[in-house]
């Protein structure tokens, strides 16, 4: 598995190293990717809270002990 | 009977899932499916992109953000366009539900628009030299996530449900005339922001895998969102319907 994927690496890019550079533009890259996949964590997180703050504040309504 | 089914021609119930309780444990149901569809395409989508999609010749590798880029965008003006048809949708049948799948689509519609100004940006810099211009497509997309800030400011200002929801879907309707000017600020005037690559009537002027990439993305992109707004309708749906019959029993335990 791993010598796979290191065959893949040498495929496009030569080496890790070279795949983090980008060619010069890892900032550019990485940091849209980060942002985004961070954005959408961050949306995720905040999903999972509204959902248990309703469902805790239902169960207050119904007279429910959590 | 105020939730009389509607029947029409045929048979078929349309009106029977705008009904909460009914929508509430279905779209509990689609939830995981949609999920993880987006992440396995999302997983596709970046390996074509990353392993696959050969280097650009006049861009070399910083034309890898339009696997985020592009998608983002698609779904910044998508989203805006169908909050803007549950909203005529509530206005027209009067449908709570419509009105609270609006609500539900702002945020997830507010945050691609921001990653498609800021890949835009980290994009612009080392492609044009610079961050931001005043151009059409960066101006219309910039007043896009204002539309989505104004809303969600809006509905939080109001504190009678059924008078945000109409001031919210006003509004949506309103700004819904911005996407056509987003959509074609490249054709109508001479902007910084380049042309399509990818349009409806011409094949696309980028490598297959390129292409590919890209539209994996995009669908993954289709896939988070419409996840995403299904749960968020679920946490509105509970939070607007204390106090019905249904939800009296509710605990959070069965979907």
């Amino acid at each position: 598995m791993a010598q796979e994927s290191h065959g893949i690496t040498i495929m496009n890019w030569g080496s890790w190293e070279n795949f983090w550079m980008m060619g010069g533009y890892g900032i550019y890259v990485w940091g849209s990717y980060a942002v985004t996949f961070a954005l959408i964590a961050a949306e995720i997180m905040l999903l999972r809270m509204r959902r248990r703050d309703a469902l805790d504040t239902l169960r207050q309504h119904n007279g429910v002990s959590s | 009977m105020l939730n009389q089914p509607v029947l029409l021609a045929g048979g078929i119930n349309v009106f029977k899932y705008a009904a909460p309780q009914t929508f509430y444990p279905l779209a509990g149901k689609m939830i995981p499916w949609f999920s993880w569809t987006a992440a396995l395409l999302c997983v596709a989508g970046l390996y074509i992109g990353f392993f696959v999609a050969p280097t650009d010749h006049q861009q070399g590798e910083s034309y890898r953000i339009i696997f985020i880029h592009v998608p983002a965008a698609w779904m910044s003006m998508l989203i805006y366009v169908v909050m803007a048809f549950w909203a005529g949708a509530g206005l027209i049948f009067n449908t709570r539900l419509s009105h609270m799948m609006v609500s539900a689509l702002v945020p997830t519609g507010a945050m691609f628009t921001f990653v498609a100004l800021w890949t835009g940006a980290l994009w612009g810099k080392p492609t044009w030299g610079t961050w931001w211009a005043w151009d059409a497509r960066m101006t219309s997309e910039l007043i896009l996530l204002f539309l989505y800030f104004g809303f969600m400011a809006l509905q939080a200002g109001i504190d009678d449900a059924r008078r945000a929801d109409r001031a919210g879907a006003v509004l949506a309707l309103v700004g819904v005339i911005n996407i056509p000017i987003i959509y074609f600020s490249v054709k109508w005037w001479n902007t910084l922001h380049q042309g399509a690559s990818v349009s409806f009537t011409s094949a696309p002027t980028m490598a297959a895998t390129m292409f590919a990439g890209m539209m994996l993305m995009a669908l993954a992109a289709w896939m988070y969102t419409i996840a995403a707004a299904l749960h968020r309708v679920r946490s509105i749906i509970i939070e607007r319907e204390q106090g019905t019959e249904w939800l009296r029993n509710h605990t959070g335990s069965q979907s």
